[in-house]
């Protein structure tokens, strides 16, 4: 059993002898080509894995602007909004005002119409009065009254008439 | 009778000597045996690689899970990156530590890692590799200096010098003969599993076939299954235990 334990030169020799020559061989037939097509395989994977990232990333970026942005629109939406319908409430208030103060102008114009027509109708009717009776009192007398004195006298009498009525 | 059996089955077969200038050397079973793996290993892995046959996809995968194995499992997290350009060296070593294992298992085979010389060949080339790439990655010097580790006092330095070189011819002499005994093993318990059927069968031919039989048979199936699982497991220990001790080179501290 000596044999087995003890190394012995030759099988040593052919040892190295193969082994070297299969490193050789392998390394550059074998172990060369696999571990460069790993390397690009991995480095083609990472570089894919990469765009993805950075597309990823930057569709985030966009939706976060889209999102501050979209954000910003419906509060500026908001405040025209509301500016909006402020101003419809202040023009609403004056466009009231307005017609208010034409109206009341209008009905007091009419009113003051009214009163100057209705004083020219009484001064009329006065003098249509005294004249009438002027004429009947000359047909009743038979002679031509002083027509200022006549009308002084009719107008006094007309005065108290509307005095008592 | 016994021992004779064994050692005609686990010991190497001289068929002639070649004389080579002042060495004679050996041409022996295993030496056919690492030439049958060194061949077959180097004719299939490049046609395995080339290959666009429809069935190659599979073997093409194998190998290449094999490789980002050696080089991902081993190599680069006990060496570092720099021990990338390593990985050839590891692929070999595993690939050829493996199947000269398996080729102990198919008939007619003998396994050229159950030879101590063979083992301690490899041993040696794993020698040379922790020194030569320490000495390429430090410097003669630089490298000296990494056995001792920074902070001993100085009359413990010579010390320390001396067992950490003792402590690397052990670790080889140890990896050395762990693959040896690990292969040599498997094949002495097959053996005498088997020659129990004979042993018993000279006391009491009944006995051997009907007593022996049934027990040594399942048993040495039993031993072979674990032989293969053996195979590949003194593959990766080899391997691996030579990937950690580069790497203690490489990286000192």
């Amino acid at each position: 059993m000596d044999k087995l334990i003890t190394p012995e030169f030759g099988t040593m020799f052919w040892t190295f002898l193969i082994f070297g020559l299969l490193l050789l061989v392998l390394g550059r037939f074998a172990w060369g080509p696999i571990i460069r097509m790993l390397e690009e395989r991995e480095r083609a994977v990472k570089a894919d894995r990469d765009a993805a990232e950075s597309a990823k990333a930057d569709a985030e970026k966009m939706r976060d602007e889209l999102d501050v942005k979209l954000r910003q629109l419906a509060e500026d939406v908001k405040a025209e909004l509301a500016a909006a319908v402020r101003t419809g409430e202040r023009e609403r208030q004056e466009l009231l005002a307005q017609a208010r103060e034409q109206s009341e102008q209008m009905v007091s114009a009419a009113r003051q119409d009214i009163e100057r027509d209705r004083e020219r109708l009484a001064a009329d009717l006065r003098q249509y009065v005294a004249d009438v009776s002027l004429a009947a009192a000359e047909k009743v007398l038979g002679e031509r009254v002083d027509e200022n004195a006549g009308r002084r006298i009719v107008e006094a009498t007309l005065k108290d008439l509307e005095k008592k009525g | 009778m016994l021992k004779e059996i064994i050692e005609h089955h686990i010991l190497d077969h001289v068929y002639a000597y070649i004389g080579l200038g002042a060495f004679s050397l050996p041409l022996s079973k295993h030496l056919l045996m690492m030439l049958i793996v060194a061949v077959g290993l180097a004719l299939v892995l490049p046609w395995v690689f080339r290959s666009r046959l429809p069935g190659m996809g599979l073997a093409r995968t194998a190998v290449e899970t094999l490789v980002l194995f050696i080089r991902d499992g081993m190599v680069i997290p006990s060496m570092g990156e720099e021990g990338r350009k390593y990985t050839p060296y590891f692929c070999t070593l595993f690939f050829f530590i493996l199947c000269s294992n398996l080729l102990g298992l198919v008939p007619y085979g003998a396994t050229a890692t159950g030879n101590i010389s063979v083992t301690a060949a490899l041993a040696l080339s794993t020698f040379l590799l922790i020194n030569i790439s320490g000495v390429a990655a430090h410097g003669v010097g630089g490298y000296l200096k990494s056995f001792v580790p920074h902070g001993v006092p100085v009359w413990l330095t010579p010390f320390l010098f001396v067992i950490e070189i003792i402590g690397l011819i052990a670790k080889t002499f140890a990896l050395c003969v762990r693959l040896f005994a690990n292969m040599i093993g498997g094949h002495i318990v097959l053996l005498s599993l088997i020659a129990m059927i004979f042993i018993f069968s000279e006391i009491n031919v009944y006995a051997g076939v009907f007593g022996a039989i049934p027990v040594a048979i399942p048993m040495a199936l039993f031993i072979s299954m674990l032989e293969v699982f053996v195979a590949a497991l003194q593959a990766y220990i080899f391997t691996f235990l030579t990937a950690i001790f580069t790497g203690a080179a490489l990286h000192p501290h």
